[in-house]
């Protein structure tokens, strides 16, 4: 089957970058402060992204750009548009972060806005509730980015015809807030001469 | 109210957000903070936890929680 990749992005070294340029170099250290410099530079006014935990908050930075100029989006049927992500790590991060704040039995209060992010599909759940998409969604766990595992699923998703495009790749951290991640969109229509196509060893040079 | 705000940010999980950031008078709900029904639970919490403060009828929940000037009046009435 023909897919290309039409856009893609990566936020990696405190940087994002778009189509392989680099858009923005964030000059913080501390990774909360890395993500909201890059936050700012999208110029976003999206509260509900401060409730977020890091994994959320990477995936929602670094799916951002991919549909800013709202062209997906005008193409495509909101049914039409998958996401199937993957990483590493699942929810370590704030898995940890939650076990950390339950371990006092004297001071007891499992806190629903920790807990509700202990699922990695909610990173899903957050890019899609922003981008109204509702087509088929799934998140892989593999020890690391699996190109081949990413290009096999969502050659598969695509036979069911219901999906037109699909946003796709890594969004990693680790329970240190070692992080990367890398998105592409990937469709089915080839409408730009700079379109790269959706093999694995396109993948793989662009994740790296 | 300063303080109260941090409580909010600390019990909310709003990482990286500061206290300055919160207008006293906005909506916590809906189109201000972005708040929802997950977080009106950390609010009921916070109450117990930092003023013993249990709200007994949730409807009263909407009125309460509405800013953090409400919650704060809400506070010094009820300490």
């Amino acid at each position: 089957m023909g897919l290309f990749i039409t856009k893609y992005a990566k936020i990696d070294a405190h940087a994002l970058s778009v189509d392989g340029e680099k858009k923005f170099q964030s000059q913080e250290q501390q990774i909360g402060k890395v993500f909201k410099s890059i936050y700012k530079y999208l110029e976003l006014k999206y509260p509900k992204y401060h409730k977020m935990d890091k994994l959320c908050k990477l995936g929602f930075l670094t799916a951002e750009p991919l549909f800013q100029d709202q062209d997906i989006l005008s193409k495509y049927q909101p049914e039409e548009i998958a996401v199937i992500l993957s990483n590493a790590h699942s929810t370590i991060n704030i898995d940890t972060q939650y076990q950390d704040s339950i371990k006092d039995k004297e001071n007891y209060f499992p806190s629903p806005s920790l807990f509700v992010y202990t699922l990695p599909n909610i990173v899903i759940g957050e890019i899609a509730i922003r981008h109204h998409l509702k087509g088929e969604i799934g998140f892989l766990i593999s020890p690391r980015f699996d190109a081949k595992l990413i290009k096999n699923y969502v050659d598969n998703i695509f036979e069911d015809r219901a999906i037109k495009a699909c946003l796709t790749g890594w969004v990693d951290i680790d329970e240190k807030n070692r992080y990367k991640s890398v998105l592409f969109l990937v469709e089915k229509e080839d409408n730009s001469q700079d379109n790269i196509t959706f093999e694995v060893e396109n993948l793989e040079s662009l994740f790296n | 109210m300063q303080n109260l705000k941090l409580q909010v940010i600390e019990q909310l999980n709003l990482e990286d957000m500061e206290a300055d950031e919160i207008d006293v008078n906005e909506a916590l709900f809906g189109d201000g903070l972005g708040l929802d029904s997950i977080d009106a639970l950390e609010l009921i919490v916070l109450l117990e936890k930092e003023y013993g403060i249990k709200i007994d009828d949730p409807k009263k929940g909407k009125d309460i929680f509405f800013s953090i000037k409400s919650m704060a009046e809400y506070i010094t009435a009820n300490k």
